[in-house]
């Protein structure tokens, strides 16, 4: 052999190891066929080969409340309170009854549903400017209410019974307003996109010696998502 | 021919008149439905996402931070304000409670707050950021609170009757490691022999006597009669391919009542129904034959066995008076 051709063979060796040490690929290898590695839906060459691809996004639980009073006009626009007036124009009579009603609904995507709650302030139904005079809160679970007697003020809950399917109300008669928060409603599942909706009508009479004053009360709605 | 020749015209007239109608109607309709889409939403809508902090077990000393978004999806701006209550529940149908305080809403004194009130554009979101950190020599088991985000008001309420106050609660409930207990029992697990109608309801009762928060799971099949194939079953398939049956958060102390439901059962058919309630390595299995049977069929059943009976017994009184 001569000295070119031992060079030759000498510098294809080295090349050739040169080659063999280079690092193969860069990233994981698509599974080979007839490769029993994950993704590869056949242990036996069939002319296919496979990868996978994790496709993935997240919706994350919302709960949406949204709450509009029978008289909200009445404010203005620049309030996020909510007004039910009692009575014709916000304005009881001695001896008289007047009611009013607000509107409930709740919307969530959280598959367990959800509750409402409602409480009042401690004060009660009571005068803006003589804050002793009140309205007793109606015994609870009074199915018919009261148009003589004693100052009484409460609450109802009622809904539509063809459309809310998915609310469940806590009770059909009237109640007192408590301090604590107390159930209202219940919604087993998630809602469809229109929401659950439910009506609280409040109703107030007046005894035939209840002082004149403003009488106002500030409930709370509280939504909450089931555990 | 003079009506024929008008009325041709007059179709003429019509069909130029036409195409731009339809233009300027679908224009007046495309400029129109943003604006009935805006009037659609109301004023102010309460929105939180997500929805609650299951934060699972967390060892004494350590820090939990945490947050959510309030968001704004009605047409004017808002401002909230952020407070901690304490959150457990009062009966087994858990109505919540956000008043009561006991040894595991302690909770409340180790949340704080990044910002407790903040304001809201239509459109967008605020983010509530919160940090519990827990004492060094805090109690084993449960804690539980709930954070309260509440839409204020800036203008004084002249107006008299009832006015709302619109509140979200996002409750945070953990397991505090050490002296932890978890000790459970399914003190109900009812299958209804006979139903009506539709949906077959299963219910039962798990109490959880220990001092940790556990998940109870609630798994329903339903199988033929006849054959014995599974027609039903409310385990869902997660990502892994597992089926998992219902589950429910049980807290400490406290008996929750549940109920599985097929809605899609048939009005009609017999079928062996099993169900299997858990709760830490407590099992009830409980498996029955259930008639679902529409009233009026079992009325027409029992009218022909009455008529079947009346018929024989007439029979053999008849022959015994020919006798």
């Amino acid at each position: 052999m001569s000295k070119t051709t031992k060079a030759l063979a000498a510098l294809g060796v080295v090349a050739g190891l040169g080659v063999a040490a280079l690092p193969i690929g860069v990233g994981a290898a698509p599974v080979v066929d007839g490769d029993t590695a994950s993704g590869d839906n056949s242990a036996t060459a069939d002319g296919n080969v496979s990868d996978t691809v994790t496709v993935r996004t997240e919706i994350k639980p919302t709960l949406t409340l949204e709450v509009t009073g029978v008289n909200d006009a009445a404010i203005g626009s620049g309030s996020e309170r909510h007004l039910v007036l009692l009575g014709t124009n916000g304005e009881l009579q001695n001896g008289g009854n007047g009611s009013g009603t607000a509107t409930v609904k709740v919307t969530t995507n959280h598959l367990g549903g959800y509750k409402v709650n409602m409480n009042g302030e401690t004060t009660g139904f009571n005068g803006q400017t003589n804050a002793d005079q009140k309205f007793a809160p109606i015994a609870d679970n009074t199915a018919a209410f009261p148009t003589t007697g004693a100052s009484v003020f409460g609450y109802k809950t009622t809904k539509d019974a063809a459309s809310a399917t998915n609310v469940t109300l806590a009770n059909d008669n009237w109640n007192g307003v408590k301090d604590a928060a107390t159930l209202i409603a219940t919604g087993a599942n998630a809602t469809t996109a229109a929401g659950d909706e439910f009506t609280i009508t409040f109703q107030a009479h007046a005894s035939e010696s209840q002082a004149a004053d403003v009488y106002d009360e500030v409930v709370t709605i509280t939504a909450t998502t089931n555990i | 021919m003079k009506t024929h020749n008008c009325i041709t015209k007059l179709m003429k007239v019509v069909r130029v008149a036409a195409v731009p109608a339809l233009v300027f109607a679908a224009a007046l309709a495309l400029n129109m439905s943003p604006a009935l889409a805006e009037d659609k939403k109301p004023d102010y809508r309460l929105q939180i996402s997500p929805t609650q902090d299951n934060v699972g077990k967390i060892e004494p000393g350590e820090t939990h931070t945490g947050s959510f978004n309030v968001q704004n999806t009605g047409n004017k701006a808002y401002q909230y304000t952020v407070s901690i209550s304490p959150f457990s529940f009062k009966d087994d149908r858990y109505e919540q409670d956000f008043d009561t305080t006991s040894k595991y809403t302690v909770l409340t004194d180790w949340v704080t707050f990044a910002n407790d009130e903040g304001s809201v554009e239509p459109g967008e979101q605020s983010e509530v950021k919160y940090t519990v950190k827990v004492p060094s020599d805090a109690p084993g088991g449960l804690q539980s609170a709930a954070i309260m985000v509440t839409m204020v008001n800036s203008d004084e309420m002249k107006s008299s009757g009832v006015q709302t106050v619109s509140r979200a609660a996002y409750p945070i409930y953990m397991n505090i490691g050490g002296d932890t207990e978890e000790r459970g029992t399914v003190i109900e697990n009812k299958i209804p022999t006979l139903i009506f109608n539709p949906p077959l309801v299963t219910s039962s009762v798990v109490k959880n006597a220990g001092n940790v928060y556990a998940t109870a799971t609630y798994e329903m099949k339903v199988y033929n009669v006849f054959g014995g194939k599974e027609v039903y079953s409310n385990a869902q398939e997660d990502n892994n391919g597992d089926f998992k049956p219902d589950s429910k958060v049980i807290f400490p102390e406290t008996e929750r009542y549940n109920e599985v439901e097929w809605t899609n059962a048939p009005k009609i058919g017999i079928f062996r129904v099993k169900q299997t309630v858990k709760i830490f390595n407590e099992v009830s299995e409980k498996e029955k034959i259930v008639f679902i049977c529409p009233i009026w069929l079992i009325l027409i059943l029992v009218a022909i066995i009455a008529i079947i009976v009346y018929k024989i017994v007439s029979g053999i009184m008849k022959r015994r008076d020919d006798k």
